[in-house]
């Protein structure tokens, strides 16, 4: 039974960047420079994933009767994969962008200050706010540049992944009637509310998410706002998240020489998304 | 038994068979019921112990042991997948538990053990039996029990010392042994994972997958690969940290050096503190955001630097284990050095040899001669060497172009963190990994052999004694 | 003139000799200074640890108190003793009985069991890792301490190596002189001949004790309770198990580390000679 979401959203530091900045990743750069950056876990495939989703790229998993994983399908290397390669490259490129971001990173950064804005879930609303404290916003993930310096240039919104925190009954529990009970309460409508409030994890049942309590909080608003754009975490292949996290690295390692053999890097990407062992 | 104890032995079978055909009627009776033999004789105690024995035994393999070790050999492990089943009094679906395989593999397996230890137990008997016959021809007495116990402690005291590790070592090493390496001919990953699903016989179709290219489905790239970087790392990790630790040595033990202990001391605080606290430490100072980089206000990637087939984490690797093992080599170097026999320094300074021509004629060889045996069991050891390349980048940078393929392999994976990896992950493939076990042991068991047998050549146990 | 141009190259020669050393001493001494360093660093406001010198710099005890107050590490430093202990006793007598068997008692399956001993010990250790915990499961002692004890010493047998070689130097000479004076086999063992393996008793007794300290591995698979961690395991955990943790635990991390290493110094300290003379003996004839 789902009590919370599991989406990534944008943090920011409302004294460096305003409303209108953060709608768009270049406006986020533009008010960063290389001591105040931004921060975006490019070598983990649950965040980087976002710019291809945003553009409408997917797979597609066909499972067996044994929901073993037959077959995969990514679309990530066409040539719209390929452009959008091209632009995760040319921010990682970017001083400004902090690509190798994790959180505990991000933690430290909003700290002393070297980081401004960052993108990251739920589950570090508090240490981030401790951080900020009066400075502390959020909002849905930004918008990037595709294209750019074309004449196709256009600005694509950053689709995340989202999940739901379940609460699960194990099938050879002893108790079960019992243990399905506690989840049933565990779940319900006035704890989620309790939950938000102690937590500050946001209600996944609707009602709950009317409460004007919920309605008031800026990360409950931000969730909800990025939910309108997000992708559900199912049938996700398993091979998705190692191959991307090389992509990702092979990036981060490019940044520093400059050079980054895009084509290469994505095919083998891919490659090894697409692989089954079966 | 005497006169044939001269002889070259017989093997067990040949033995087996004279028994049979030379004993008494007893002897053979006892090849059906253990004990027989015995008991006919007299010895009572023995005899009802063995028979108590095979009672029991026949009594665990129709209750239990019988059925999994059928299914072992039946061709599939398990053919009843679990279901659900509405359970309307409780309003719940519940679980139906059908086969579960890796339960019949395992209680097969422990069957199969049991019985060999019946087959042994059922021999002893026979053997006893005959010897009883033999005896009786003899005109000797039999034993009796109490001279048995005797002569467990006298003898054969052998049997009680080796027993009790034995057994610790049957349930915890064997065992679990032979069950991995029957793992790698069957199909256990996380798609077949019992309880819920059913895992089956494969033959030798992990091992295909793994040795060959198979048009892009076999990994046997990415094993080479893995297999390359084992023995240069196992090669650099043993000779840098025995090379230095002997140049260390040598200077802190050249003479005229003051406060040799002072010296000695400052290397090894270095291990004081265990192993993987140090390379956790180094791991968290080598990281792109550590505090080396913060020093040297850089931000390299010491150990993510996934170009040139991750050259720089290699490296590092190699740097990191230098500093963890030199302590180590240092110590035992300086201990062989304090007993190197002063004659040869001083005949060699008689005929007016140089420093660097003592160090490379006389000290190496000698140092290379009596530590041969550790620099093999190092490397040896080093290719299995787990906790330096486990702590410092978990396997090392994902790298698809080059260890992709869906082997999760990466790129300063040992063989050994590969299989970690595999047996750990989120979906794990047990199979491959015992696969990957299967091939470490050939290697090393292949290395060791070559070079124990050639060591042993050149020296005897007994001399000493 | 001679004279003192050798003495001014010795001179010059160990001069030389000393800068290396302070270099090398340095530098093998550095890392152990910074985790000493954080270890008494008040983790400051910020939080941040990365900077060598901040400006809000503070030293003080705090991370111990946060070590033995906060974080079960009193609880996992008793699991470890209980478990070291344990183990190095069952472990020493296995090793003990195994080698003194294979090496001065004669019988048939000696040379085939001392083969088929070296090549089981050349499997890898975690192949057999989930078998073990089924077998463990099956036996009902997943997540208990008693599992431990029995995992490590499971396998001690396969060591017996170094102690056979060991016990070979050992001249028959006594042992003769003891049976014809009518000992029994296990006076033999127990009176004359243990005895004398002192040194290399008491190296096995210190391998096998520090092993539990470092093993975070075998540990991760068998215990899922927190309060039965061994030390290993809680540190690891400590800064890499859940998503903020570097940060916030470091300073305690390091004082830890430091706590632990200090056991293990002092037992090193107390038994370096025997040490140092059950590496060459084992080097050396094994």
């Amino acid at each position: 039974m789902p009590y919370t979401d599991n989406t990534f959203f944008l943090y920011y530091n409302k004294s460096v960047l305003t409303e209108t900045d953060v709608a768009s990743l270049d406006g986020i750069l533009s008010k960063c420079s290389a001591g105040k950056q931004f921060a975006y876990p490019m070598a983990d495939g649950w965040y980087s994933s976002a710019f291809y989703f945003g553009k409408g790229l997917g797979f597609e998993v066909t499972y067996n009767d044994h929901l073993a994983e037959t077959s995969i399908d990514c679309d990530f290397d066409n040539a719209t994969g390929e452009a959008v390669t091209q632009a995760m490259w040319s921010y990682v490129k970017d001083s400004r962008f902090k690509a190798d971001a994790n959180d505990s990173k991000i933690a430290a950064g909003f700290n002393d200050g070297s980081i401004v804005a960052a993108v990251t879930g739920i589950w570090n609303r508090t240490t981030i706010q401790n951080y900020l404290g009066e400075n502390f916003a959020a909002a849905k993930l930004p918008t990037y540049t595709l294209y750019k310096g074309t004449a196709d240039e256009e600005q694509t919104q950053l689709v995340s992944f989202a999940g739901y925190k379940l609460m699960g009954v194990n099938n050879y529990s002893k108790n079960k009637t019992d243990a399905m009970d506690f989840a049933e309460f565990y779940c319900s409508r006035e704890n989620q509310i309790k939950h938000f409030e102690s937590r500050g994890f946001v209600p996944t049942d609707v009602e709950a998410r009317a409460d004007e309590r919920v309605q008031a909080d800026v990360c409950a608003k931000a969730i909800t706002e990025q939910l309108k754009h997000s992708k559900t975490q199912k049938s996700v292949p398993s091979t998705l998240w190692i191959p991307l996290e090389g992509l990702g690295n092979a990036m981060i390692t490019g940044a520093q020489s400059g050079s980054f053999d895009l084509k290469t890097q994505l095919k083998a990407c891919v490659a090894a998304i697409e692989k089954t062992t079966n | 038994m005497g006169k044939k104890r001269e002889r070259i032995k017989p093997n067990v079978f040949k033995r087996l068979i004279f028994a049979f055909k030379d004993g008494s009627y007893a002897t053979r009776l006892s090849f059906l019921v253990m004990g027989f033999g015995q008991i006919a004789r007299g010895q009572l105690a023995k005899g009802f112990s063995y028979f108590l024995f095979q009672v029991l035994f026949a009594l665990y393999m129709i209750f239990f042991g019988g059925r999994y070790v059928g299914h072992l050999f039946s061709g599939n492990l398990g053919s009843r997948l679990s279901g659900e089943r509405w359970n309307e009094s409780l309003q719940i679906f519940e679980k139906v538990s059908g086969d579960n395989s890796f339960l019949i593999l395992l209680y097969g397996v422990v069957s199969l053990v049991l019985f060999c230890v019946f087959l042994t137990v059922w021999a002893m008997n026979v053997f006893g039996s005959y010897e009883n016959d033999a005896r009786l021809e003899r005109g000797q007495e039999l034993s009796t029990f109490r001279a048995d116990l005797r002569s467990l402690i006298n003898e054969k005291f052998y049997i009680p010392l080796l027993l009790p590790p034995f057994l610790g070592l049957l349930v915890f090493t064997v065992m679990p042994l032979i069950f991995m390496v029957l793992i790698a001919f069957t199909n256990y990953d996380y798609a077949h994972m019992p309880p819920g699903k059913l895992f089956d016989w494969v033959g030798f179709k992990n091992f295909q997958a793994m040795f060959s290219l198979a048009d892009g489905a076999g990994f046997a790239l990415v094993f080479l690969r893995v297999l390359v970087w084992t023995f240069v790392w196992a090669f650099f990790a043993t000779f840098t940290n025995y090379f230095l630790g002997l140049v260390i040595a040598m200077l802190i033990h050249k003479k005229g050096i003051k406060l040799k202990a002072l010296w000695r001391t400052l290397f090894v605080v270095a291990i004081a503190v265990p192993q993987f606290v140090t390379l956790l430490l180094m791991q968290k100072i080598l990281d792109g955001d550590g505090i080396l980089n913060k020093i040297l206000s850089t931000n390299i990637l010491w150990l993510a630097d996934q170009r040139y087939f991750s050259l720089l984490p290699r490296t590092m690797i190699i740097l990191v284990n230098i500093w963890i093992g030199v302590p180590y080599t240092l110590l035992m170097c300086s201990g062989i050095l304090l007993n190197v026999p002063t004659d040869y320094y001083e005949a060699a300074r008689i005929d007016g040899a140089s420093a660097p021509q003592i160090f490379f004629k006389i000290t190496l060889p000698y140092m290379m001669h009596i530590t041969a045996p550790y620099l093999i069991t190092q490397f040896v050891g080093n290719i299995n060497n787990f906790n330096v390349i486990w702590l410092l980048t978990g396997g090392g940078p994902v790298d698809n172009v080059y260890y992709g393929g869906g082997s999760q392999a990466q790129s300063t994976d040992l063989l050994v963190t590969w299989l970690y990896r595999l047996t750990t992950d989120q979906n794990p493939k047990y199979n491959v990994a015992s696969v990957i076990g299967i091939v470490i042991f050939v290697i090393s068991a292949a290395l060791s052999l070559i070079t124990f047998n050639r060591a042993s050549a050149t020296k005897s146990e007994d001399a000493f004694q | 003139m001679t004279g003192n141009f050798l003495k001014i190259r010795k001179h010059a020669s160990n001069l030389l000799v000393y800068a290396i050393l302070v270099t090398l001493g340095i530098l093998w001494v550095l890392p152990i200074g910074y985790l000493v360093y954080t270890a008494f660093r008040v983790t400051p406001s910020t939080g941040i640890i990365n900077t060598l010198f901040p400006d809000d710099l503070r030293l003080g005890f705090s991370n111990f108190s946060r070590l033995f107050g906060d974080t079960l590490f009193s609880q996992w430093l008793g699991n470890t003793m209980i478990v070291a202990i344990s183990s190095c006793a069952l472990t020493t007598a296995f090793i003990l009985m195994v080698s003194y068997a294979l090496s001065r008692l004669r019988f048939r399956l000696r040379r085939p069991i001392m083969n088929v001993l070296l090549v089981l010990g050349m499997f890898p250790g975690f192949m057999s890792m989930i078998a073990v915990y089924f077998i463990l499961k099956a036996m009902g002692l997943t997540n208990s301490l008693l599992a431990l004890v029995l995992v490590y010493s499971g396998s001690a047998a396969l060591s017996y190596y170094i102690c056979t070689g060991f016990f070979d130097t050992v001249p028959r000479a006594m042992e003769e002189a003891a049976i014809l004076d009518g000992a029994s086999q296990p006076i033999v063992f127990w009176k004359i001949i243990l005895p004398m393996a002192k040194p290399i008793i008491v190296y096995t007794v210190l391998t096998s004790f520090i092993s539990p300290w470092c093993d975070f591995i075998f540990v991760n698979t068998i215990i899922n309770d927190r309060n039965k961690y061994t030390v290993a395991l809680g540190l690891y955990k400590m800064i890499n198990a859940e998503k903020n943790s570097f940060n916030d635990n470091f300073t305690v991390f390091c004082a830890g580390a430091l706590v632990v290493g200090a056991i293990i110094v002092t037992l090193f300290m107390s038994m370096q000679k025997y040490y140092v003379e059950g590496i060459t003996a084992g080097a050396v004839k094994g």
